[in-house]
């Protein structure tokens, strides 16, 4: 029973700062994406990144500010 | 989703923005878009706008314009941003494709500033107005 306990409460304190440590990690392919051919002036252009987890804890995009 | 809107614009164009989110290691990404804008209408090189003068000598100066656009674009009217030191005028060439524009400085004083050249297109157009740049220097 005692090493029970012992045996518990290392595990505890082995896993309890491991799941701690969970944290998100962002990553975004291309953070720069330049378009092939010109525009005329006046278009409106888009352009798509994609941003993915590869973290092990929930991202959140909390904003997205131009500048 | 970055959105770049190229009114008014010409040559490079970069929009960017910062990414904000709750990764400790990178709470700030930077994305960048880039796009390059050819103008409505293009002019010969070297046809520019760039008037020097003296007092009292008036002087002006034509820069020939192509439209870019695969339909006609009428131009409407045209103003500019120096005020009265200066009068500018247009004359279709090829109504809707060739335009002439011309820019005269009055001389009137001494005077020295960049500005804008502003063809007014017709509803419809890409644009409503289509800049160019321009400068005038006046000397005693």
């Amino acid at each position: 029973m005692h090493k029970t306990i012992i045996a518990i409460l290392c595990f505890l304190f082995v896993s309890l700062p491991l799941a701690a440590r969970a944290e998100p990690r962002i990553s975004i392919e291309k953070t720069r994406i330049e378009m092939k051919s010109p525009v005329l002036e006046g278009a409106t252009v888009r352009g798509e990144f994609e941003v993915a987890n590869t973290g092990d804890a929930e991202l959140q995009i909390t904003h997205v500010s131009p500048g | 989703m970055l959105t770049v809107n190229t009114r008014g614009y010409q040559g490079r164009v970069e929009k960017s923005a910062a990414v904000v989110s709750n990764d400790p290691g990178r709470t700030r990404i930077s994305i960048t878009l880039s796009v390059l804008v050819t103008p409505l209408f293009a002019r010969p090189p070297g046809e520019d706008l760039m008037i020097h003068t003296v007092l009292n000598k008036p002087k002006e100066l034509t820069v020939n314009l192509t439209s870019n656009y695969s339909k006609p674009i009428e131009v409407v009217g045209v103003k500019h941003t120096f005020g009265p030191q200066a009068e500018a005028s247009f004359k279709p060439v090829e109504p809707g494709l060739k335009y002439q524009v011309t820019l005269k400085a009055t001389a009137a004083q001494v005077f020295k500033a960049g500005g804008r050249v502003i063809l007014e297109l017709a509803p419809g157009s890409p644009v409503e107005a289509f800049l160019l740049p321009a400068y005038i220097d006046v000397k005693q």
